[in-house]
């Protein structure tokens, strides 16, 4: 896995390979534009190319399957054809489908509408962003990593055929993120682990996944601190003596969010082996070591057997009293 | 604790369970009331301007548990009862135009008993309001008996009381956890948005977290005593924001939010613990005992721990009988114990956030954010009685207030320009700067004697003294007693100011170009930048009374008992008073730190939907920095991750990923190596509506190594010395865990379906065991949950229910060892279990 040189030669060396793959890739690459590809949405408002979704419900009442249109008709988004302050491309069926007039007149010619089936990622969100940006749920969808990679919004939310009726999503938390990311799955089924599959935590208490500003795309506390001090509060401080790694570096610097093998989601099996990996001497002013008197062969095995408040303490510098 | 909770868990027998299911079952199929033609979907009701929709399920579960009772309600904790398994009701408006609402959505599960409790509720007018209002409840039972256990061996304590003494200590190895606990954690969330379709729009929300409950833990002093916490923390936030359309394709927040924590956990010995009987002469003036009295948790007479000679035969002359077992009055022990303190922190945030598409080749973001709160801990209280042999202290009570702030400001923009259709250009711009000054100004009193049979000396000073200290109730205040102190007992009166301060400033930027072939193929190539600085400084003063005897020897409390050049501050014999009193005045050298971090990381990633059957995706980083905050803090890593999703026809998906991280900080002297790799495969077959199944395999393998510096006697082989007593040795630990999982579905009528799954996990690994008595534990485990059931339609809207679960771990004694030999913790406290479950539930839907 190691590429020969220092970092940072390695590094160059993968960014240069990076960019000539990318450029022979774009060289290769299909040169015609096609006539759906869009930067960004932008909704024609001449009234004479949109029918009505009336018009619409003429053919596809039980098309493309029975109760295709009444099922339309219970969702949240019927309500834009009772909008009566904004244009027809804001209205039914045509405010996601664009103008419908054309594909009217072609007797249903599929390519005269826009049809979310063969969009691409960024043409699909960029149409439901349209009207579903606004707020900060949405606002850096633009830059997730989950349209970086071609995930758009319809590869978790089905508007016509929705398994779950809350935000018309196309299958339960976490079966549905488990679709993509399997290997949470395997942690969030070892014996240590956060209650998602129990129903307690969904993946979206903790990650954003239309984006955000962190990686992983990870949420905040309101204060911007670490999402884990949601619901782990007493953690959070600010602490006279504080545990620096905690506040640095993060829960993650010693356990593991999602699931684990190991007691307390530890990264470890043992929690003085833990400990020693910091708490040893090091070349690096860091953490302290252990004192001389920590006879690992007797009861230290526990570094919080005595170390109790170890995430902080307001009253003893050794994080024996909370 | 332990029978508190067996008594909670009326098990049935595995007999009685499995009749349950068969009668379940009979029931079901037998049950003579006309199987009606399932309903396709749950159409719901119309009544007025709404269609309702309902479900509930009720029923009962039933358990059979052998093994670690305490393991299983850590682990799983679903015991038997009545249950309100899910309710979950719909209201929406016919015409969409509702008087009150539009939509209500009302869901829960879990009531009656279970761990895990959630209800929601969401109610929305269209263009008026929508609100939104999740309440959780879980319980939280820990008892893994290996977490916080001080693994004491079974060599016999000379004249130890039944359990302690010859042949065995079978007593000494803990079977529970001395950080046990039992809390409840209650999230409550309500947020309610008015006008949400206007210009304008307002939202305000209350959030709530409760956690409280029984918490058993220990404290060091001497040895480690066992505490018991009534433990409550209380989080309140409110919300208000308002959000502003002042452009088209444009959005300006604004919010406050206000934050309020309370902590209100208190401490006391409850003496739970095996209490010892310690007594004093009879023929004393204030004779002590028999007094029972905390030895703590640490039981291994060949390190004398909690002392030499813990246990004695009593002669004569003493408060109990000739020949009763009591403790040597040497020992450190606590008669009783107390810390309690109220902790507030207040947190205001204010947050302006924006987005904005108004340019048309511009999509822009931004966040910017100022907390600055208050913390303190009020009434802090904390006094002890007892021993701590070291120092010979017996009687000490600390107070003060411990104020502070939290400071924190982070502002956050991200741009996305759309230079053309295919090519665009993304920046991520993230500040972050906090910085928690804390203090702590405390006022301790400090009696001490020569033994736990002994009653402290209090001295009456002549001086003037910054505190005065009541003297303890049993304290001898004789005229010209004076405290026994040892070398290493502290001052008699301390008042410590400790101020510290941590902080970190941290800017990161990322930029990417992602380019779009075509519609099937996509690339982005990227840079971050991270920058952190974190600084830390301690500052502290104080005055310091020492009594006679050493008081021109004995130091201020540790760390703060140095000077400069690291020499030991004593009190001056310049400064005795005419009776022995030395009074110490001093501030400490200040402390501080600053570690700046540059971080490089390079970004590449490609997805691809070749057919709109088959997509991939692939994305790495490649990271190095100057420098690590800790020694497992990566100063290299890289992260590479592969999913791939695969329709081969329309009855079978395949899936697969890959995730490999490579991380290291290896410098001389720390040599840290590690990595996380996970492969995954699935796939789902799905012939037709009545067959499906679900298979899944997935391989971690976790890896890491690091040089570690310790004091172990007898030395582990394969040791070096890194500076007397230190001993220096390269501790990997692997960690390979298989997990496997199917869960098939069969309907073979159209009102029955079956189903039959597992999820099965089988961890293997290894790690340097420094304690002869540490065992593998969860590093050798198998953590298997296989189950099954039927579910079936036996009238219109009605689907019964039957379905099995099986919860077992189980760890393997023998990983690690020499053939046939267990370590005590294996041995009296093993930790398996098997949970055999039957839920007999029935589901209405209309």
């Amino acid at each position: 896995m190691r590429i020969p040189g220092n970092p940072r030669s390695q590094f160059l060396t993968i960014l240069v390979i990076l960019v000539l793959l990318v450029m022979a890739a774009s060289a290769a690459a299909d040169k015609t534009k096609s006539a759906d590809q869009e930067k960004k949405y932008a909704r024609p408002t001449d009234a004479s190319l949109y029918v009505g979704s009336e018009t619409c419900k003429t053919c596809h009442e039980d098309m493309p399957s029975k109760g295709f249109y009444k099922t339309y008709e219970d969702s949240p988004h019927f309500v834009t054809t009772l909008d009566t302050k904004r244009g027809p491309e804001w209205h039914g069926c045509e405010a996601c489908h664009g103008p419908g007039k054309a594909h009217v007149d072609g007797g249903g010619d599929k390519t005269k509408i826009f049809t979310f089936k063969n969009a691409s990622a960024a043409e699909i969100s960029a149409r439901c962003l349209d009207c579903h940006q606004y707020g900060e749920e949405h606002s850096n969808f633009a830059r997730s990593v989950h349209l970086q990679n071609g995930v758009s919004c319809t590869d978790c939310h089905d508007p016509h055929h929705a398994k779950e009726s809350q935000f018309l999503m196309k299958e339960k938390q976490p079966v549905l993120c488990y679709g993509c990311h399997q290997d949470k799955k395997q942690q969030f089924n070892r014996p240590f682990h956060h209650r998602v599959n129990e129903g307690m935590v969904k993946c979206t208490d903790c990650h954003n996944p239309h984006g955000g500003f962190l990686t992983r795309q990870l949420r905040a506390t309101s204060s911007q601190d670490t999402v884990c001090f949601k619901c782990h509060s007493d953690k959070a401080g600010p602490f006279v003596y504080e545990h620096e790694a905690v506040k640095v570096e993060g829960c993650v610097a010693c356990h593991t969010p999602h699931g684990s093998s190991n007691p307390r989601m530890l990264k470890r099996s043992q929690v003085n082996l833990l400990c020693l990996e910091c708490h040893a001497f090091t070349v690096d002013p860091g953490a302290p070591p252990i004192p001389s008197f920590h006879n690992q062969a007797q009861k230290y095995q526990a570094c919080t057997m005595c170390h109790v408040s170890i995430h902080g303490s307001n009253t003893d510098q050794f994080f024996f009293k909370p | 604790m332990r029978e508190i909770r067996n008594a909670r868990i009326f098990q049935m027998s595995g007999r009685a369970a499995w009749n349950c299911l068969f009668a379940a079952g009979l029931l079901v199929v037998f049950l003579p009331v006309a199987r009606a033609q399932q309903d396709e979907e749950q159409k719901g009701i119309e009544q007025g301007n709404y269609n309702i929709r309902q479900s509930i399920e009720f029923g009962g579960r039933f358990t059979n548990i052998s093994g670690d009772s305490q393991a299983y309600n850590s682990f799983v904790n679903l015991q038997q009862g009545p249950r309100l398994l899910g309710f979950t009701m719909e209201m929406r408006s016919l015409d969409h135009h509702a008087t009150l609402f539009d939509r209500l959505y009302f869901s829960n599960f879990g009531y009656g008993g279970e761990p895990n409790l959630v209800s929601r509720l969401r109610i929305s007018k269209n263009k008026w309001y929508g609100f939104d209002a999740l309440f959780r409840k879980d319980q939280n039972f820990w008892d893994y008996s290996l977490q916080a256990n001080p693994l004491n061996p079974t060599a016999p304590f000379p004249n130890g009381p039944a359990g302690f003494g010859a042949p065995t200590c079978t007593s000494c190895v803990l079977v529970e956890s001395p950080h046990l606990f039992d809390t409840r954690r209650k999230l409550g969330d309500y947020n309610l948005l008015l006008v949400p379709e206007s210009r304008v729009r307002i939202r305000t929300g209350y959030s709530r977290n409760i956690v409280e409950g029984p918490v058993f833990s220990t404290i060091h002093q001497g040895t480690e005593q066992a505490l018991f916490e009534d433990y409550k923390t209380t989080v309140n936030t409110y919300r208000l924001g308002v959000d502003f359309r002042p452009l088209p394709r444009t959005n300006i927040s604004y919010d406050q939010i206000w934050t309020y924590y309370k902590g209100d956990t208190g401490t006391t010995d409850p003496n739970e613990n095996p209490l010892f009987i310690v007594a004093g002469s009879a023929t004393a003036v204030n004779p002590v005992g028999p007094t029972p009295v905390d030895l703590g948790v640490s039981f291994n007479a060949g390190a004398n721990q909690p002392c030499g000679s813990t246990f004695q035969i009593a002669g004569a002359g003493l408060t109990v009988p000739a020949g009763t077992t009591i403790v040597n009055p040497a020992c450190s022990a606590y008669f009783n114990y107390f810390n309690h303190g109220r902790t507030r922190t207040n947190t205001p945030t204010e947050q302006l956030s924006m987005q904005s598409n108004y340019w048309k080749d511009l999509d822009l973001s931004g966040r910017v954010s100022y907390s600055a709160g208050d913390t303190g801990v009020f009434g802090y209280n904390e006094s002890l009685f007892g021993r701590e042999s070291r120092t010979n202290l017996r009687n000490q009570l600390t107070t003060g207030p411990v104020s502070g702030r939290r400071v924190a400001a982070t502002a956050d923009f991200g741009a996305t320009w759309h230079i053309t259709e295919k090519l665009s250009f993304l920046d991520s711009f993230h500040f972050s700067n906090w910085h928690n000054p804390v203090a702590f100004d405390s006022s301790t009193c400090s009696f001490f004697s020569g033994g736990l049979t002994t009653h402290a000396n209090v001295f009456a000073s002549a001086g003037t003294l910054p505190l005065i200290c009541a003297a303890p109730a049993d304290g001898n205040t004789a005229a010209g007693a004076t405290p026994v102190h040892t070398g290493s007992s502290g001052p008699d009166i301390t008042l410590l100011n400790v101020s510290k301060f941590l902080k970190q400033d941290e800017k990161t930027n990322l930029a990417e170009v992602d380019y779009r072939f075509s519609q099937r193929f996509g690339a982005r190539l990227g840079y971050r930048y991270r920058s952190r600085t974190i600084a830390d400084a301690t500052f502290a003063g104080g005055t310091f009374v020492f009594f006679p005897n050493s008081q021109n020897t004995r130091t201020p409390p540790a760390p703060f008992n140095v000077d400069a050049n690291g020499n030991q501050i004593n009190c001056p014999v310049a400064n005795n008073l005419s009776d022995g009193t030395c009074i110490l005045t001093t501030t400490f050298p200040a402390d501080s730190s600053s570690t700046p971090i540059h971080e490089h990381g390079g970004l590449f990633g490609i997805w691809a939907r070749p057919t709109n059957n088959f997509r991939i995706n692939f994305d790495m980083e490649l990271m190095s920095a100057d420098k690590s905050f800790t020694r497992i803090s990566p100063r290299q890593s890289q992260d590479y991750r592969i999913r791939s999703r695969y329709k081969v026809t329309d009855w079978l998906n395949l899936s697969g990923s890959l995730r490999i991280l490579e991380a290291r900080d290896n410098v001389p002297g720390t040599n840290n190596l590690q990595h996380d790799r996970v492969y995954g495969i699935l796939a789902i077959i799905q012939p037709n509506e009545k067959y499906s199944l679900e298979l899944g395999y997935d391989y971690n393998d976790v890896f890491s190594q690091i040089i570690i510096c310790f004091v172990a006697t007898p030395a582990p082989p394969g040791t070096t010395s890194c500076g007397t007593p230190f001993l220096q040795q390269l501790s990997t630990y692997t960690n390979k865990s298989h997990y496997g999982y199917f869960d098939a579905m069969w309907t073979p009528f159209h009102s029955l379906t079956a189903r039959l799954g597992a999820n099965l996990t089988g961890t293997s690994g290894s790690a340097l065991f420094l304690n002869p008595n540490a065992v593998s534990g969860p590093l050798d485990s198998k953590w298997l949950h296989p189950f099954g059931g039927l579910d079936y339609h036996f009238a219109k809207s009605w689907t019964g229910k039957a379905y099995w679960d099986f919860y077992g771990y189980h760890e393997d004694p023998t990983a690690g060892t020499v053939a046939g030999t267990l370590a005590p913790q294996d041995a009296f406290a093993p930790r398996n279990f098997r949970g055999n479950l039957v839920t007999l539930s029935v589901r209405y839907a209309f």
